[in-house]
This record gives C-alpha cells, structure tokens and sequence, in this order.
C-alpha cells in the first residue's frame, strides 16, 4: 500500500496514512498525489514562505520499480516566485530511496525551530539538528549529511545557502546533477526550517507480478535502445538543444531581443563533450545516462567540478545574457548549484536587467557598480553571488520582479513589463515563434509556461502524417506555423508528460522526447505489471486529463481563466530578427483563437474552467473531497 | 583460457544502478537493490563511479572459512557457489571477502554465480561497463591499443603511411 508521512515540523509530530486505492486509480502518485494534495491543502490566501503553506515531495507510483528510468519525484507546494502552484520534478536516486525506506509521500507543514533536517531510515522519520550545516554550499552539504548517516548509499534532498536565506527562486538539490529547479520549492523548505531530508532504505516494494514486471521492463528496454534518437540524447543530453537553437534560430537572444546572436565559436556543443566533459552519469535505472559531468578548466575557479549543464541554463547564460565561451557558462552554471538556486531563473533575472543596462533604464548606480554588458563574466558571476547571498543587486532581485520592476519604475513600471516576460507568475522559458503548437502549450501550462508541461517535441521531427496520428490517436496539422488544430497535440502531450509525472518515469525516456519512445501503452504494462490497479491505456491517459484538471482547478480558484493564457507581448510586437522568418511576427489574433477549441477538447468554459460535465466525469466534482 | 566472466570497466559506469535492479529481480524475485549480488560504488562530488561483485577468484578466500563447505569453485566454469542445502549463514566467507562481494541479507548469504551461465545484468548496462566477456579477450582491446601506437611509429619510419593499423583493418 502506497503511504503518506504528515510531518509536522513545529511539533515534530509524524503521522502515515495508506493512499486509498480509489485516489491511486484516478491519480496513479508522484505529481498526481501531490495535485490532488495540494488543491485539498492549500487554500487561497495561504503566504509562500509562511508556516501555514505545504511543503510536499512525492515519489512516482513506480518509482524505485524495475521500469526503465523509474526515478523521479515531485516536490509541490505554492510558489513564493508567482503564488501559484508551486511544482517541481526531479530524478536522481532520492525518490527510490525514500519509496525503498517506506514512504512514498511527505506532506511537511509547520515551521521547525530551529533549522533542522529528516533522518528517514526503514519506517522511521527522525528530527535532527541542522544548525551546523551553517552557510556549506551545496557540495559541502551533501558530504557533511552522508558522514553522519553513516551510510554512503544513503540519498539526500538539500537546500543550499539560498533556500536557507529563502531565495524565491531557490531550488532543492539531491546531488550535483538532480535538482528541483522551478518555482523556488527551495525557499519553501527554508522558510520551514528544513534543511535537508536524508534518507536510506532496504525495504523489498510489493511488485504484483515479478515475472511479468522483468519481461515488460526487458521488452521497454530494447524498444528505447533500439530507437534512431536514443544514440544522440545518450551523447548530448540535453545540450543537443542548443545545436538546434542555433540552427533553427529560436534563441532568447539577449533576452528574447533576437531569435539568434553569435555565440562565437568557442561555444559549441562539440568543444564541450571534447574538452569539458569527463564523464556521464544517469538516474535511478536509467540507460540514457543525459548527465554530463565536467570540469572548469580556468579562471578564478578553474578545477571546479560539476554535474550538467543542462540545456535552459546553459542557453540561457549564452544566448539569453550573452556569454560566449564555457568556461564563463559553467562557471554560472556552477555557481548557481553550489548555492542552490535554479540556472534557468537566474540566467532570465540577469539577462533582464541586462536589456534594462543596455537600453539605459538603470545603470552602475542603480546596479551597485556593476556594469551589466552582454556576456560580462564579473557582472554574471557577481550577480549570482549577490543573488545566492542576498546581497547587493542581486539581492534585490530577489524580491521578485514586480516588486523590482515597480520600485526601479515607479508609475511607468507597466510600460517596462514587457523587458520581464512572465507567464503565470513564472520567467518565459522559450523563444516560441516558430513553434505553434509549443508557443500554446506555453501559453496554457498549469506551472508558468513551462516546456516540461506539456511541450510537443514531435513538433520538430517531420514524421509522417499517418504515424503522427497513429501516436496522437486522432489526425493532426504537420504544418509548424499553422495556427490551426493544434490544440489535440498540446493535450495529448500535457497527459503524457502528467502521467509520466505521476508515475515518476523521466520524460526523457518518453514520447515528449523522441518518437519511438514510451507512451500510454508502455506505461499501462508497467503498471499492470508492478501494481494490482488495472488500466487500460486510455485510462491512464484519462489519468494524466485528471491531474491537469485539479490544477486547472487550483488556478482558477486563485482567480485565473482565459485571460492568464497568454503570451508575452513581446511574442507578438517583435519580430523575427533573422534567418527565414525574418520581419514575420506572430498572428496575436489567430494564436488567441486557438483557446476556443483548446477549451472545448478539455470540456472546459470560455474561461477555461472545467464545467461540471467534465468534473462529473472525472470524478473531481467532490472536490476537495478531504480524504487524504 | 576462454572462459568469459564479468568484466568491468569502472570508466563506462554511469551509476545507474541497473544491473542491482536486475540481479535482485531476477536472482531474489525482489524489487529491492539491496539484495543485488552487484553493487554500484560512487565519489558522489566527483561524479565516479564503480560496479563491484564476485571477481571469481582463482584462489578463493572466501572458500578455507566455510565450517561446512558449503562455498566451492567450479574448476570448469571458474564461479565459486554457494549450496544452500549446506550453507549455515555464518557469514565467514562474507568477512573472509577481500572486496565485500558477498552480500549478507536478513536470512540469507549471496554472491554472483554468472546467473548460472546467463548473468543478466550484463543485457542492461548500455555502456558495458559491466560486460560477459573472456578477461583474455576483453584484454586483447588493450594489448590492440599498443599495437597500433607501436605500428603507427615503425610505418612512419619505413616510410609506409602512419595509418597502417587501419589499412590493415579494412
């Protein structure tokens, strides 16, 4: 039975309850538990880094299970950077571990103390004294926690220097390769008090049918092996983007001025696998290994060792702020781990106030000396230093961009909105021009715009029409720039990429990734195999409908509709500055017209609220139903 | 001479682990890595790491300890076995193991015995750094290696192109 620890950090309290079997067949676990938790335990109003929010880290219903890439985990809660949902998914081994110690959920409210961090060990929680992790950075931190297990197979989910000063946009880390990067999870566990969870367990999961488990996984196995595009993700990971970013021009160049700038040579994907990279590492039961672990070979921290990069950060301190060489970038890169803030975060604050410097909105006054040019390795480091302690500009930064963009402004801070584009509260994270179908699973994603939501990657493979529709189950438009049916491939993929979540398989190893891959299918064997619910695919699919909707549900409770499903205006004022599609800009009219159909695949209103029918048939209309 | 074993490569290891997943699968019909007979080591800052099971001595000391021999190496395959009918789980040959190959669980003593012929968790390492292999054959890549450094100089002094290795080859 699949179990949830209340952790009650003020009172040090620990109550488990099982998942009734009835939530498991609607939301499966993982990303699907923590929704239905948090719409059940969050009310409106409830203040990011107060005692009052929840803090929730769930592990996949396979997670830890004898099925490729079955290592992640979600850790939910509302953000501190938008007020919304706060959601962030993460591999690594410390989901399996926590599942292999006997818990699959942990539901921490309240406020230590003093800081303290979880000793979880085969059944038992533990409190204990983290007050002598003082000010280590993320490194010294994991070292420090796995003396004291005693154990150095134990795992660990940590916050560095910034989640302990509540950066908003702190993330929570689990080694130097794994984090929980968006919507600042991070500052939530440091307003807590928690400053780390670690965790070692020797506990057998219950699989239904071990036989049946091991052919399903070794027939999975071979299919994803086999496949045309497993070869380059196991080389390139995710910095295969960056190839294609700069051969179809969609960068967020200079923060999103131009879809491409030079990059200069030194800045090529194959010159960092030559002479950066020494070594691949992979998740729980992962084959791909996408993990690079590198080197910094000079400057002021040349011998600096670190996991990644990956693609967002690693695009955004080159493209998006400029930098041209990689050193520079992985120092960044480096940086922003070892205090624990999310890369992708700090690269979108610091190309924006980059853009405000260029255009002459503030300068070294404002910026307490630094002179924030493109690409400036001191104002690029500076900065993350500020940010990670809270100091200086970049400290400032960290009260948010509203409040930053208001108090540098005044009453004209609206007209430079535009040089800060939020979607829902959270950065814009991808230059979406080309991309049709990508550009509204942007507009329309349940956590700020985010590609990991529901992005349709087989958008940019041209597969034929007929093996597009036989994976979607239904025709669709191939035409990239056709602002017409897109809607199907965006839900499809918003289901896929929840399921996958719920189930703490890791997207890269799905469909989102590469055609060929797992879907719905493949995860209905694997949980047919390891578990006793029985789903059929369309059901599982059904499942993935379900958790989009409870936060869809959340949203709207927090006031949002079709007006929050937008674009930057920058999307549609500013055109392409090369390559093809230079001078083109996107149609704002027929891009937002797309929502009428979107809404009525979902059975949604033309706000974009589920209507009753729908909830009536997911079986959401008890809502909150209060049973866990 | 061309008896295959595990051959590991600790520079092809990613950690991933799956080869635990697998042996306890296969082996103990449990999802539980723990009672993997193989267990992945790592420098965790460092981002390295190693596989270590049973190296299948050829002077094993796992073997004098046992009370009731019940621990004996197959001359033929080379795999020292466990007999459960005899095994006490005293755990001597565990402590006598230089490299912490044998695994002590709650109730029972194990150590790899290849699968029986068809280890399993060889299939699953995309990197083969774990690999079912002759260490004679595994080690001829190696010894290949030389070669061509040796060749590619002694081409350069008789005046034969440098790229004499792969001449050959093709």
């Amino acid at each position: 039975m699949n179990n949830i620890a209340y952790i009650d950090l003020t009172n040090q309290k620990v109550t488990v309850k099982d998942i009734p079997h009835k939530l498991q067949q609607m939301f499966l676990g993982g990303r699907g538990i923590n929704m239905y938790l948090l719409y059940n335990h969050v009310k409106k109003g409830v203040q990011p880094l107060s005692p009052e929010n929840t803090l929730i880290f769930g592990a996949g219903l396979l997670t830890g299970m004898q099925v490729l890439a079955s290592a992640r985990y979600n850790v939910s809660g509302r953000s501190p950077h938008s007020g919304l949902i706060g959601d962030s998914n993460a591999g690594g081994f410390f989901g399996p571990e926590l599942r292999f110690a006997g818990f699959d959920h942990l539901v921490i409210t309240g406020k230590a103390a003093k800081p303290t961090y979880l000793w979880i060990h085969d059944g038992n929680i533990e409190f204990r004294d983290a007050s002598h992790l003082n000010d280590l950075n993320t490194t010294e931190t994991f070292e420090v926690l796995r003396e004291e297990s005693k154990d150095p197979q134990s795992q660990m989910a940590i916050i560095g220097p910034a989640g302990r000063r509540q950066v908003i946009f702190a993330n929570v880390m689990n080694s130097i390769n794994n984090a929980n990067g968006h919507t600042g999870m991070g500052a939530v566990m440091g307003s807590k008090n928690l400053w780390a969870i670690v965790v070692r367990g020797t506990q057998t999961l219950p699989v239904k049918d071990p036989g049946l488990l091991y052919k399903v996984f070794d027939k999975q196995y071979k299919q994803v092996i086999s496949r045309k595009g497993f070869k380059a993700n196991a080389f390139y990971g995710t910095l295969m983007r960056m190839s294609l970013m700069r051969t179809q021009m969609t960068m967020m160049g200079h923060n999103y001025q131009f879809n491409a700038v030079d990059l200069g040579e030194e800045m090529d994907i194959e010159n960092f696998m030559d002479n950066y990279e020494y070594a691949k590492a992979s998740c729980f039961n992962c084959p791909q290994h996408t993990k690079h672990i590198h080197v910094v070979k000079s400057g002021p921290h040349k011998g600096m060792v670190g996991g990644g990069p990956e693609f967002a950060a690693a695009g955004g301190f080159s493209a998006t702020c400029g930098a041209q060489d990689w050193d520079t970038v992985l120092e960044c890169w480096d940086l922003c781990n070892q205090y624990g803030i999310d890369g992708m975060y700090a690269a979108n604050y610091i190309a924006w106030v980059m853009e405000l410097y260029q255009r002459g909105l503030i300068d070294e006054k404002v910026t307490g000396g630094l002179s924030l040019r493109w690409g400036d390795h001191h104002a690029m480091t500076e900065l993350i230093h500020q940010m990670g302690r809270k100091e200086g500009f970049g400290g400032f930064l960290d009260e948010g961009w509203k409040a930053v963009n208001t108090k540098l402004f005044g009453e004209a801070a609206p007209m430079y909105e535009r040089y800060v584009p939020m979607i829902k509260g959270e950065p814009m994270e991808g230059n979406f021009k080309g991309m049709i179908a990508q550009a509204l699973g942007a507009a329309t994603a349940t956590r700020g715009s985010c590609h990991l939501r529901s992005r349709y990657t087989l958008e940019e493979f041209s597969l034929p029409s007929k093996v597009v529709a036989e994976i979607l189950g239904r025709e669709v438009n191939p035409d990239p720039d056709s602002y017409e049916g897109k809607a199907w491939p965006v839900i499809w993929s918003e289901n896929l990429c929840a399921v996958g979540d719920a189930l703490g398989i890791c997207r890269f190893l799905s469909k989102w990734m590469t055609p060929g891959f797992l879907a719905f299918d493949e995860f209905a064997e694997s949980i047919n195999a390891a578990t006793d619910l029985n789903l059929t695919p369309a059901q599982v699919m059904e499942c993935g409908e379900r958790i989009w909707n409870i936060e869809r549900m959340f949203l709207a409770r927090e006031g949002l509709g079709r007006k929050d499903d937008r674009l930057a205006e920058r999307c549609f004022d500013e055109p392409w500055t090369h390559g093809s599609r230079k001078g083109q800009v996107m149609d704002k009219e027929k891009f937002y017209r797309q929502l009428d159909e979107y809404y009525q695949l979902h059975g949604w209103d033309e706000n974009g609220h589920p209507t009753k029918e729908t909830l009536k048939r997911l079986g959401l209309d008890k809502e909150p139903s209060h049973l866990l | 001479m061309l008896t295959p074993k595990i051959v590991i490569k600790p520079k092809l290891c990613t950690g991933c682990r799956l080869c635990e997943s697998t042996c306890a699968l296969y082996n103990e019909k449990v999802n539980n890595p723990t009672h993997s007979r193989i267990h992945v080591m790592k420098q965790h800052s460092f981002g390295l790491f190693t596989p270590v099971l049973c190296y299948q001595c050829k002077n094993p000391p796992c073997v004098p300890p046992c009370p009731v021999d019940a621990i004996k190496r197959d001359t033929v395959t080379g795999v020292t076995n466990i007999d459960y009918d005899l095994c006490i789980g005293c755990e001597q040959c565990a402590a006598a193991c230089p490299f912490g190959a044998i695994i002590t669980l709650p109730d029972k003593v194990i150590k790899c015995d290849l699968c029986k012929g068809d280890p399993q968790c060889v299939k699953y390492c995309e990197t083969k750094a774990i690999e079912y292999v002759s260490p004679f054959q595994a080690y001829n890549e190696k010894r290949a290696k030389r070669g061509d450094i040796a060749f590619s100089n002694m081409a350069s002094d008789y005046g034969l192109p440098e790229d004499v290795p792969n001449l050959v080859r093709k």
